[in-house]
């Protein structure tokens, strides 16, 4: 078995046989003459535009005319792009003052543009280079005098395709013949791009990010792809997955139908209880992402992520500047924001450790207790922030804050303790009164002594990437695949059955912020086993509330009942990849 | 408006916060596009609230380079015959709720993105 993983981008699981596929992008003819007069050439780029324009336009009144209304959006969209200004001012001088031939003009022009949006920080614009790459690419076809023959590996693939591209264009998905093509597998690409829209709302399963590695390997390979975990596993083992005939038409029918709906209020399981799905946060930008994906809050804002960029050690203002923001971004929506986690693989940019200190094998709560102002500093600055969100009545911050490597109870106890002197020495009991203090189980001993904690806080989150791996003692930079394999092991389902109980028992509010609250094949089993609320990348979110709407807690429960009976993770997965309610679309 | 020696009137500048949700993403940054192409003037954008380019407001692969998301801060400065109308225009599109009052600058920001 050979499993290459990335980043689920369109969900469904499907078998299919591998073909390896250049892209447009790699097809760029070059010209064979020296440029002609700038006249001449200037004309063949206003003609190849001028098509181009009626092309999308076209393109636009058909897909509106039989209501493919993300494809029609999305010709207009192109049609803005090409018309504008400085694409046409820039190839022309392109042309008259460089001498360039036109295809060199194309090339040049839409290549800054592409550069442009690719060094762009935000990945929802940077996602528009992709869009430039594809009018370049159908600029230069149209400026190609020789026709292309007209065999299209996109249009008429072999049947039950798995298609491997380097990158796919959104001209490119418009073009797939989706009875042909299972799925699609990409070693870059975005969930944000154009071209990851319209595969889902095709129903394509794709899966990007995969890696140059998966470029490699041989076609005609039976693989399977899943489009929910973001996976792609080359001579899956036989007992691990479905092979039979019976079994692909079953992953075809997981296939979503129609777009994914953001849902912007808290998702409710078929019998009516709220499940809220919150989003795993490491930058300012992506706290903005929280309401575009519909996220009910922060379940984890990585708070060593927010300031790696930061040189020294950030100060109490910049500090509760960030927290605020983020509070206020929220709009009283609640956020959990996790003290910082240094240690192990996460080593702290700024903090100093005296020569011979032990840093690098301690780790979470246990290195905040060696350097306590780390702590300090941040308890002050989330009070300052609170207080200077306080002033607006409407924003009423719901503020957690998690305990990273929780091992044992009276970790909480000494926490608190810090924390009230800090509350004492800034004279706000009332903001930090609002605080409800989380304990993170990351940890064996934690979880199995969760009663003890629970007493001790407010919440328990686990994290179940981290607790999986100490479970398992496993490696989790090395293995990352076998630690996600570990975390739907029965081992690891029966320890996240015990936080249920103990925290149902407790009636405290059990979290999941693990990679393995994004995968909504897995919520169900999550919810029957009592995890009571989910944090996730904002960009899975739409995808786990759709899931978290399609059961009531006591489907849920059978389903996590058979999987804590499994012997293996094989079992496991085949029990919630053989539901078909786990994916958007089926027949609702 | 053009003064009484007929030469274009100093540089009309406003600051607009952005209101649509998705900020100025390709479909509001095409109906920006399309209002600044009716108005003569020379009209340029900076967001104000992270690090960004002084664009055209007459592009829209510019636009898109400023990464604008709602509740943003746009800095509009036209210069032209028809400025006021121009940034009166796109204020209003960028926020409804926006009032008419315009500010004027006599320093319009030197630094521009020319060719990108």
């Amino acid at each position: 078995m050979n499993e290459y993983r990335g980043v689920g981008a369109s969900p469904g699981r499907v078998l299919g046989k591998a073909l390896i596929c250049p892209s447009d992008l790699e097809n760029t003819p070059t010209r064979r003459a020296p440029p002609a007069p700038p006249h001449v050439e200037w004309q063949r780029i206003e003609a190849a535009h001028a098509q181009l324009l009626a092309n999308l336009r076209l393109r636009a009144t058909e897909h509106g005319a039989v209501g493919k209304r993300e494809h029609a959006a999305l010709d207009e969209a192109h049609t803005a792009i090409l018309s504008d200004v400085s694409l046409m001012e820039m190839m022309h001088e392109a042309v008259h003052l460089e001498k360039r031939s036109a295809e060199a003009a194309v090339e040049a022009t839409f290549g800054e543009f592409v550069a442009l949006f690719s060094a762009l920080d935000d990945p929802l614009f940077a996602a528009r280079a992709n869009d430039v790459r594809d009018l370049r690419a159908q600029m230069l076809a149209l400026l190609v005098s020789t026709e292309q023959d007209a065999a299209d590996p996109l249009a008429t693939p072999p049947p039950d395709t798995i298609l491997i591209m380097r990158d796919l264009l959104p001209s490119e998905v418009a073009r797939l013949n989706p009875q042909r093509i299972a799925g699609i597998a990409l070693a870059h690409g975005s969930p944000l791009a154009h071209a990851a829209i319209l595969a889902r709302s095709m129903g394509i399963p794709l899966v990007c990010h995969l890696g140059e590695a998966v470029l490699h390997v041989h076609d005609g390979a039976p693989c399977l792809l899943d489009g929910a975990h973001g996976s792609l596993t080359f001579a899956p083992d036989a007992e691990l997955l479905p092979v039979d005939a019976a079994s692909q038409t079953a992953g075809r029918a997981l296939r979503p139908t129609g777009e994914i709906t953001v849902l912007h209020q808290v998702q409710r399981t078929r019998e009516g209880v709220p499940v809220p799905v919150q989003a795993n946060v490491n930058t300012l930008d992506e706290a903005d992402l929280v309401g575009r994906y519909g996220g009910d809050g922060i379940g984890l804002l990585r708070t060593e992520f927010l300031f790696a960029r930061f040189g020294a050690s950030p100060t109490i203002d910049e500090q509760s500047t960030c927290y605020a923001h983020i509070l206020k971004t929220l709009a009283g929506a609640p956020c959990a924001i996790r003290a910082f986690d240094f240690g192990g693989e996460k080593q702290s940019p700024w903090l100093r450790t005296p020569p011979g200190d032990d840093a690098e094998t301690r780790r979470g709560v246990r290195l905040l207790f060696a350097y306590p102002d780390l702590l300090r500093t941040q308890f002050r600055a989330l009070l300052r922030a609170i207080r200077a969100t306080r002033q607006d009545a409407s924003l009423q911050a719901q503020v957690r804050f998690l305990v990273p490597m929780v091992a044992l109870p009276e970790e909480m106890d000494k926490v608190r303790v810090l924390l009230d002197a800090v509350a004492a020495e800034e004279a706000d009991a009332e903001s930090a009164a609002s605080v409800a203090l989380a304990a993170m189980i990351e940890i064996p001993s934690s979880a199995l002594m969760a009663k003890e904690i629970a007493a001790r806080c407010a919440m328990l989150s686990i994290g179940s990437n981290d607790l999986a791996q100490f479970l398992f003692a496993g490696d989790r930079s090395q293995q990352d695949a076998a630690a996600y394999a570990n975390a739907l092991h029965p081992a690891m389902l029966r320890m996240i059955a015990h936080l249920g109980e103990v925290a149902a028992a407790a009636n405290c509010p059990l979290s999941l912020c693990g990679e393995l609250a994004g995968n909504p094949l897995a919520t169900p089993l999550l919810l029957g086993l009592g995890v009571t609320e989910l944090s996730a990348p904002p960009a899975a979110i739409p995808l786990v509330k759709a899931a978290v709407g399609r059961y009531t807690l006591e489907e849920c429960r059978v389903l996590a009942a058979q999987a804590l009976a499994a012997t293996d993770t094989a079992a496991v997965l085949a029990l919630i990849g053989d539901d078909q309610r786990a994916t958007p679309g089926g027949e609702e | 408006m053009t003064t009484s020696d007929g030469s274009a009137a100093a540089p009309v500048e406003r600051v607009v916060r952005v209101a649509h949700p998705q900020g100025l993403h390709l479909r509001t940054s095409n109906q920006i596009v399309q209002a600044a192409a009716r108005f003569v003037s020379d009209i340029r954008a900076g967001n104000l609230s992270r690090p960004s380019p002084l664009v055209n407001v007459k592009s829209i692969l510019q636009l898109m380079q400023l990464q604008a998301h709602a509740g943003h801060l746009l800095r509009l400065t036209a210069v032209g015959v028809d400025a006021q109308e121009a940034i009166n225009a796109l204020a209003l599109l960028i926020d409804p709720q926006s009032s008419t009052s315009p500010q004027r600058s006599e320093n319009p920001h030197s630094s521009e993105m020319h060719n990108p």
